[in-house]
């Protein structure tokens, strides 16, 4: 049997504010795809074992089919131009908005590594996998989005080179 | 490979933060996309048309709206005050069922759903024995959307068929590989002018306060690289910032980096501290990815470019009067192009990242022997909207040795006494199963450096590690920062607490 509607909020509520951040890195249009995503989530039988890597494997095809359609590259465009309606709308903290902003102004590739990891519970080598490198260029991307990270919200701490 | 980037406490912290923040969509879009999930399970689940699926996941994704609202901390008598009012609202079961347009709810606007019932919202599947004619109509529906040019969005994903390999791909892969082998052991020297702009931020003082520069300023280094297989030598003399120097200007700085494929351990001849670093990567230095390109792009650890990401593009280009062929990376997250010069061994003329603005630009000779080498290249990044390069790298290739016979000591480092040692690779021990073949040598140096501690433990007074438990003390961090503010002089002093004064000025 498919996933229930219980286990699809669930995940909703976990992840699809990460895969729109995690899509938008790709420079694609993050709310169609994120979608698109879940609803071939809810018809999948069976369910995937993994549905968070499932899901960002399956934005990962989708963004990349929606590169490829010139019609739906002006779209793009003028989703990021209006990039801030973003990670959601819920009540935020100080604290929130300067860690969305810190992590909005990473490198894509970085940020990319940083949303799959942290927010989408991604192990490296899963991270890897989906981002088309190896893991120990994961592994690099990863800490270096921690350390950039560090240094705009953490100013003062010792950077060991 | 290990999951946590190092066993720093403060990065540690970070990542737990992070954690804790995740974004969240508000409950009103989350509805509307659970209602799009219905929808979408509804049309594959139809049974005798898409019409009653269509009504029927109208009607459930108002109920899936009541699925997200009960949380812990809300209480339930407050969601009965939701419902008591308005008796001219409908029904829960006048909303179910009312039809499409998908409502639009805001928080406010939130009904509960009993915990019991969250049963309903599962009927969108069908039953068993409506399954196999599901199955038929499905594949119907496909065939017809095959047919009429349309793709159904809400359809499994279906099987791309593989691309066709482009030869040329090919004998650049071929060519690329002999070029390594042919460089499997040489020794390069270079010249390179490191040119940030003003305002570039920079750490100095022992609190490591990241100021800006007030100057452009170029930086002259000699640097060498000695590659045996897949282990190097890095070595660098010239100067960089650096925390613990109290001033803006650049000190001057040698370096050594060592890749022997077990550790990366980088060493300083200055006072920074540590001077001496251990890690489970290679670097990647922006400034050296030109000569990685230029010799070994398919080695691991050092060009790491994988051909099966990349296509021909149909347009070729002209770089430098030659004419190329540009690859274009069609997966992953960094789009870059390769312009590749097939006319001369398919030697890689220019780099082009698109996510990050950035350019390398490789020029070439060729000795006696045959043998391609780059004769200098320049590296050039911009800033993130374009305001600018952010760096800008031009290398001269003052020598270079093919037939370079690298010997153990090029892949070691004999610390000097008193060095201070961090090791920073990750912890617990990285995944042996994904890299077997790194065990020998991570044991074979961690019993290299336990024997090394204890050796230099017992000589009195010098030879002598000190190695920074993890995970560290961050008040002992901050003493020791302290401390070292303390013996500044004066005018240090005065240097440090302005650009605290001015990085605190300029947060607020």
């Amino acid at each position: 049997m498919p996933l229930d509607a219980t286990q699809l909020a669930e995940l909703i509520d976990r992840h699809a504010a990460a895969l729109r951040c995690w899509v938008r890195s790709r420079g694609r249009d993050e709310e169609d795809v994120v979608q698109e995503a879940f609803c071939r989530l809810a018809v999948e039988h069976p369910p995937p074992d993994k549905p968070a890597a499932w899901l960002y494997r399956v934005c990962r095809n989708l963004a990349e089919k929606q590169r490829r359609s010139d019609s739906r590259r002006r779209k793009r465009e003028q989703v990021a131009a209006a990039s801030e309606a973003t990670c959601g709308d819920h009540e935020r903290s100080l604290e929130y908005e300067e860690t969305m902003q810190a992590v909005e102004s990473l490198d894509p590739e970085l940020r990319m590594v940083l949303v799959a990891r942290i927010w989408g519970g991604l192990s490296l080598e899963e991270v890897g996998e989906l981002c088309g490198v190896s893991t120990a260029t994961a592994f690099r991307r990863y800490h270096a989005a921690l350390d950039q990270l560090r240094s705009k919200l953490i100013p003062t701490c010792e950077r060991p080179r | 490979m290990s999951q946590s980037p190092s066993n720093d406490p403060v990065l540690r912290e970070l990542e737990s933060q992070l954690t804790q923040l995740a974004p969240r969509l508000s409950r009103s879009e989350q509805s509307a996309l659970l209602y799009q999930c219905a929808f979408a399970a509804g049309r594959k689940s139809g049974v005798r048309g898409a019409h009653r699926w269509r009504w029927t996941s109208a009607a459930l994704g108002v109920l899936l709206l009541g699925s997200l609202v009960p949380r812990p901390t809300e209480p339930t008598q407050e969601i009965a005050s939701h419902q008591a009012p308005a008796p001219e609202q409908p029904s829960e079961e006048t909303q179910a069922a009312r039809p499409a347009p998908y409502p639009v709810v805001s928080d406010d606007d939130f009904v509960a759903f009993p915990a019991s019932d969250v049963g309903l919202l599962n009927h969108w599947k069908a039953d068993a024995a409506a399954e196999s004619q599901a199955k038929s109509e499905l594949a119907d529906d496909d065939r017809a959307s095959q047919r009429g040019g349309q793709a159904d969005v809400h359809a499994r994903e279906k099987v791309e068929p593989m691309e066709e390999i482009d030869p040329r791909i090919e004998e650049i892969r071929r060519k690329w590989a002999d070029r390594a082998t042919r460089a499997r052991s040489v020794k390069i020297q270079w010249t390179e002018q490191d040119t940030r702009p003003k305002e570039h931020r920079v750490a100095v003082g022992p609190m490591n306060q990241m100021v800006p520069v007030g100057r452009e300023i170029t930086l002259d280094h000699e640097k060498s690289f000695i590659a045996s297989g897949d282990k190097f030598r890095y070595t660098s003399k010239g100067a960089l910032w650096h925390a613990g120097a109290n001033s803006t200007e650049p000190q001057p700085m040698e370096w050594t980096a060592v890749w022997n494929r077990y550790g990366r351990s980088l060493f300083h001849f200055t006072n920074f501290v540590p001077n001496a670093t251990l890690h489970d990567h290679p670097p990647m230095d922006v400034t050296t990815r030109p000569l990685m390109y230029a010799l070994w792009p398919l080695t691991p650890h050092f060009g790491h470019l994988d051909l099966d990401e990349y296509r021909i593009k149909e347009a070729p280009a002209v770089i430098a009067g030659r004419q190329c062929v540009v690859l274009e990376r069609n997966t992953g997250p960094v789009e870059n192009e390769l312009y590749v010069d097939m006319q001369r061994d398919c030697l890689i003329l220019r780099v082009v990242g698109a996510s990050t603005p950035r350019q390398a630009d490789i020029q070439y000779e060729k000795d006696a022997s045959g043998n391609w080498h780059p004769s200098g290249w320049q590296y050039v990044s911009t800033k993130t909207g374009g305001s600018g390069f952010d760096i800008s790298i031009v290398a001269k290739t003052t020598a270079v040795d093919f037939s370079y016979t690298a010997q153990p000591a090029d892949f070691e480092i004999d610390y000097p006494p008193g060095t201070i040692l961090r090791d920073n690779r990750a912890r617990p021990a990285p995944d042996v199963v994904q890299h077997p073949a790194q065990l020998p040598g991570r044991a074979a140096e961690e019993a290299f450096i336990a024997q090394e501690l204890a050796r230099r433990a017992s000589v009195p007074d010098h030879l002598r590690y000190r190695v920074r438990e993890a995970p560290h003390d961050r008040e002992a961090e901050f003493a020791e920062h302290l401390a070292a503010f303390e013996r500044l002089d004066p005018a240090a002093r005065a240097l440090t607490v302005g650009s605290l004064t001015r990085s605190l000025q300029e947060s607020l």
